[in-house]
């Protein structure tokens, strides 16, 4: 049990580190709260600044922050992006919680226009490779049939590669879709996009902030090589009840919230679901191939809060969705089901020891299905995989002085895997397909950082991440000789420890300002992954596969360096950064060529892996301006992204699937007074790269071929623009006050604004794949070859009805 | 049990409800010319072997550029192990019209083709296959050397076969039989079938349904979900041409007064790896979700294709409801 004895050791040293160096101050605190004065939604980010000092502190992911300072009278001033700042002088003689509501320019109509302030985090944090994308903000800008998505949205980041219409995932620096961990509150997603990829699985209108972190994680995130995507939902109005919905082409949203206990307690359910299949069966010819085909989709959020004291707030959310897709053929009486989804439920619990010590503990579990049902009379075949993880977790946040932010904690999960369970009857007879192959693992973590400030121009975000992995038992090992031969079966029990790993994995950013505009930003990572996302095709599909470390499958491991330049131009109106990265990946997992992941009998699903290595480097512009009418971002990314694996391509490096020399995203909306807004995305992509066939022959009259290497075809770029139009109703209502004559401006209880998109404006037609289709025989000197390009989209039209109250 | 494909075959077809297409001209580098070995030796025949060129993937294909892919410029020896020949080249130009007919319809090519052209194959009439052997070709051609080693096995009996009419159709059906799997060792199988009898109607009225053994789609299995076991397995009828009974509603079934040979053979490892890719490979072209697979060869050195020792076991079987 050497990691329990690293364990406590580690955490004897936190405790040292605490009463030795931060035991004695003489110090004040202030801390508190910041929220919306409308809805009492918690403001991540929101800022408290005390003049007289020139420091300040800026809020968690829970709206908590605190200030430790010398007693005195101050001018504090608190400050969100979109609302009023709030100042007033206090004379501060001890440590004192100060809440404080701040009020959103939307609202604030009567009085003088609000000047909108934008901070500048982008220079003075110690944090690089960090978006953090306000969904307001993402709303204006043109979306997919008007489905507004979050995912999409950082895919027009630099870094952030989308893997092109038709796949699902992103692709972060040379990462692939499965390196990238994707929370909702703090629960793991574990398949974040419905099918295809054309929708996230996250609905708009329940989250409030969303952050990307793609380069220096700190150390309390772990677990993934590549990014951390961290979706926070919103909690809901504790103040009065609301709603909002849309209602568009293919699919229709709600969302309610409002106070369970005024100010104490709120509550907030989303839900969404897809009817395209529906509105279309009526135009589907007879013949069709598709016909008796259907497909949707439902998602559903649901969260309440409870304020249980001062100190103490609770927290219960939850996602479900799931994707359907049926066919039924009458005449043969054959018929599919495959529906597959998502669930993650979390339970928070924040609780404030003092007002330097904040701790955020969640009890979390999360799965994800996939299940195929195919019956043709008393045939009947299934095919189930997927993933279930039971997590707790405690993380602490420590402000000891306005130099020093600390974070620990610890993290434990439970892990359940269903590679693939086959199963198949014909009448009552069941055949023997190798029984449902489960495989179990503890992973744990504990983590120590400290976000310094050495001097006034250096600060560094310093830590350290020790994480462990076991694949317990009941278990059944098969040894297999390179013919495929079964030499041995190891049979394993319940909890028998199979393998343990324990990795250290240290982390380091930092920043040194050059002057007050700019500064340079500096981080060297090392991250281990023990979880593997393994897909049969080239394409990622619903049915890849997530798998553990094992004795055979060693952790994936990622080494990043990364340099930055930072600047912000006239008053933070315009943010600008370049960054450049070099990633080194070891032990990523590909499947064998030929493998078959369904084929569980005598085998282990490991066996049919192999591994390889890789590495990629780049460098990311970035300008980004968030004030005044117009608003948007330009971000460019030049990559290069290799593999190399011993058993594929003849051991030769090979361009990854989603290299791109060149990857550049323009979005830009625009306000035009109070009715219009309009929005407009430029992207472009190197082609993906992808395998062709280079030469052909024939046996037994068959054609047959054999591959060029592996990924050296580029498909034609990717390129595309779309645009949008939002017409917004009216928010306000004017009324003559009795009393003085004015007329005054109250806010309407209903308002719905009208959201025009115009998706691939040009009508390019994008590569998807190509294919090659031949005719004519051989030997009869006939045959022809031509190759197929096969796009998805044309120019798309759509139209969306959103209301709120 | 390829499964995963057939579920993404569903998606596929899912996908292409927005699609469009187009035909493009793609830029592939020229590949290298690699040598493609047709060869079978089966218990108590004669060994042939012919050789053939790869070509480009988009290459003209034209009756003379299928000619020139014939090799016949190579020396093949061929051995069992105690006895090493020099495998006897034949050449079309110098057989009979009869002769290129049964050569026709043993390799496949057509007799068009074989008339006017001298398309060359190798043999060794003095050595047959026997079981237990291995045979071993030795092909020498521009200064490389390619070889490849098959084995003939024992030959697995089938306990019965039999034709079943399927659902409520009247006279269609399929093949079924069952066998008795060895539990002492790995086996492959390969099932070949062909019908004997002669059409009784229609513009092909006396001629022989089937010319020679043909193979279904998916034509071989192993024994890892079997083995040791008496199990029943079925098979519909390959479809091989655009004769009107390869048409729906008939296409894929046998019919009531067929008389089919069944050709049940045992095959080696490297035999059943290269046809279960190949297999695999045939049936996946076009996926964008299938994972490009090279065809496993059994030949050394560089070389393409197959050389393959079948021990088959025949059953005649007489379609009756």
């Amino acid at each position: 049990m050497n990691v329990l004895i690293l364990m406590r050791n580690f955490l004897t040293l936190l405790v040292f580190l605490f009463f030795s160096l931060w035991g004695g101050t003489q110090n004040i605190t202030i801390s508190g709260t910041i929220k919306d004065s409308q809805s009492g939604e918690t403001l991540i980010g929101a800022t408290v600044f005390l003049n007289e000092l020139k420091i300040g502190a800026s809020t968690n992911v829970y709206g908590f922050y605190s200030l430790t300072i010398p007693a005195g009278t101050y001018s504090v001033t608190y400050s969100y992006v979109g609302y009023k700042d709030f100042s007033s002088t206090r004379t501060l003689t001890e440590s004192v919680t100060l809440n404080q509501e701040l009020t959103s320019s939307d609202v604030v109509i009567n009085e003088f226009k609000v000047e909108a302030k934008k901070g500048d985090e982008n220079t003075k944090s110690t944090q690089m490779g960090t978006v953090e994308l306000d969904v307001e903000q993402i709303k204006n800008l043109p979306a997919f049939m008007g489905e507004v998505d979050v995912l999409k949205t950082i895919q027009l980041l630099p870094g952030v590669q989308s893997s092109g219409e038709g796949n699902t995932g992103f692709y972060v620096r040379g990462g692939g879709p499965d390196q990238n961990l994707i929370m909702l509150d703090e629960a793991v997603v574990y398949n974040a996009a419905h099918l295809f990829g054309f929708f996230s699985v996250f609905n708009a209108d329940a989250i409030k902030n969303v952050n990307l972190i793609k380069g220096g994680m700190p150390a309390n995130y772990g677990g993934r090589l590549s990014s951390v995507l961290d979706i926070s939902m919103k909690e809901g109005n504790d103040r009065s009840f609301h709603g909002a919905g849309g209602i568009g082409l293919i699919a229709s949203r709600l969302t309610l919230e409002g106070p369970v206990q005024k100010n104490k307690s709120s509550f907030i359910v989303s839900g969404r679901r897809t009817y395209i299949s529906e509105l279309a069966q009526p135009f589907i010819k007879e013949d069709a191939p598709i016909k008796g085909s259907g497909y949707y989709f439902y998602d559903f959020n649901a969260k309440i809060n409870y304020q249980i004291s001062d100190k103490d707030k609770l927290f219960l959310s939850g996602y479900f969705g799931k994707d359907v897709f049926t066919y039924s053929q009458a005449e043969s009486g054959f018929t599919i089901n495959i529906p597959w989804g998502n669930a993650t439920a979390a339970l928070r619990w924040n609780h404030i020891f003092s007002d330097k010590l904040f701790l955020n503990t969640t009890a979390i579990y999360s799965s994800y299905d996939f299940t195929f049902e195919g019956r043709q009379e008393d045939f009947s075949f299934g095919l189930y995989s997927g993933i279930r993880d039971w997590n707790l977790k405690a993380d602490f946040s420590y402000y000891p002085n306005p130099k020093n932010t600390i974070k620990f904690g610890a993290n434990y999960t439970y892990h359940t895997f269903i590679p693939n369970n086959v199963t198949a009857t014909q009448g009552d007879t069941e055949f023997d397909l190798g029984g449902a192959v489960r495989l179990y693992a503890n992973e744990g973590a504990i983590y120590f950082l400290d976000d310094i400030e050495l001097s006034p121009l250096l600060k560094i975000n310093a830590g350290i991440r020790l994480s462990s992995f076991q694949h317990v038992g009941p278990f059944k090992r098969y040894i297999k000789d390179n013919e495929g031969n079964v030499l041995e079966e190891i049979e394993y029990d319940d909890f028998q420890s199979l393998k343990t790993y324990v990795r250290p994995e240290p982390r380091l950013t930092g920043r040194y300002t050059l002057n007050e505009s700019s500064s340079m930003k500096f981080g060297a990572t090392l991250n281990y992954q023990y979880m593997h996302l393994v897909s049969v095709g080239g394409n990622s599909l619903p049915t890849d596969l997530w798998i553990p470390s094992t004795d055979i499958v060693k952790p994936q491991q990622a080494s990043q360096i990364n340099l930055g330049y930072f600047k912000n131009f006239k008053k933070n109106t315009y943010e600008a950064s370049v960054e450049l990265y070099y990633k080194d990946l070891r032990n990523l997992v590909e499947f064998k060529d030929g493998a078959d992941p369904s084929d569980g009998v005598n085998d282990n699903i490991d066996n049919q892996l192999t591994f390889g290595k890789g590495y990629s480097y780049g460098a990311e512009l970035f300008v980004k301006k968030s004030l005044g009418k117009l608003t948007g971002w330009v971000g460019y990314t030049w990559s290069r992204t290799m593999r190399q694996f011993d058993e594929l391509n003849q051991g030769r490096e090979y361009p990854a699937k989603f290299d791109r020399r060149h990857d550049l995203s323009i979005t830009a909306s625009y306000n035009l007074g109070e009715k219009w807004t309009f929005g407009a995305i430029f992207v472009y992509a190197t082609g993906n790269s992808i395998t062709l066939p280079a030469s052909k022959y024939f046996i037994e009259g068959e054609l047959l071929v054999e591959y060029a290497d592996r990924n050296s075809y580029r498909m034609a770029p990717y390129h595309r623009a779309d645009i949008s139009a939002t017409y917004q109703g009216k928010k306000h209502k004017e009324y003559k006050d009795v009393a003085t004559g004015e007329i005054k401006k109250v806010k309407k209880k209903f308002t719905s604004s009208w959201n025009f998109s115009v998706f691939n404006l040009y009508n390019r037609r994008n590569p998807y794949f190509i294919y090659f289709d031949s005719s004519g025989g051989f030997t009869q000197g006939t045959l022809d070859v031509s190759a197929i390009q096969v796009s998805l989209f044309p120019i798309l039209p759509s139209v969306t009805w959103n209301f709120s109250f | 049990m390829k499964s995963i494909f057939y579920i993404q075959a569903v998606f596929i077809l899912l996908l292409f409800i927005g699609s469009c297409e187009k035909e493009i001209d793609v830029d592939l580098p020229r590949p290298e010319e690699k040598l493609i070995v047709e060869g079978v030796i089966e218990l108590g025949e004669i060994p042939y072997v012919i050789l053939s060129k790869s070509s480009g993937y988009f290459d003209p294909t034209d009756i003379q550029s299928v000619a020139n892919s014939y090799v016949s410029d190579a020396v093949i020896s061929i051995s069992d192990g105690t006895v090493t020949n020099q495998m006897t080249k034949i050449c079309s130009s110098t057989l009979s019209a009869t002769q290129q007919e049964q050569l026709s319809e043993l390799v496949g090519i057509p007799v068009a083709l074989l008339g006017s052209y001298d398309i060359c194959g190798f043999i060794d009439p003095s050595m047959t296959g026997e079981i237990g052997k291995s045979y071993t070709i030795s092909i020498d051609w521009k200064g490389n050397n390619y070889q490849g080693t098959t084995q003939i096995l024992p030959p697995v009996a089938l306990d019965s076969a039999w034709f079943e009419v399927f659902g409520d159709r009247d006279s269609l059906g399929f093949l079924y039989a069952q066998m008795t799997e060895p539990a002492s060792e790995k086996n492959f199988y390969r099932w070949f079938a062909q019908r004997i009898n002669s059409y009784r109607y229609g513009s092909l009225k006396g001629q022989q349904k089937d010319e020679r053994f043909l193979l279904p789609t998916s034509s071989v299995f192993d024994d890892e979900f079997v083995n040791g076991t008496t199990f029943e397995f079925g098979y519909g009828k390959p479809v091989a041409s655009d004769k009107f009974d390869d048409q729906v509603p008939e296409r894929g079934f046998y019919k009531v007064g067929d008389t089919v040979v069944v050709k049940f053979c045992s095959i080696d490892k490297g035999v059943y790896s290269f046809i279960s890719t190949a297999e695999e490979q045939i049936l996946s072209t076009g996926s964008p979700f299938a994972t490009p697979v090279n065809v496993t060869s059994n030949m050394s050195n560089g070389a393409l294709g197959l050389w393959a020792g079948y021990s088959p076991y025949f059953d005649t079987i007489v379609c009756a409801r």
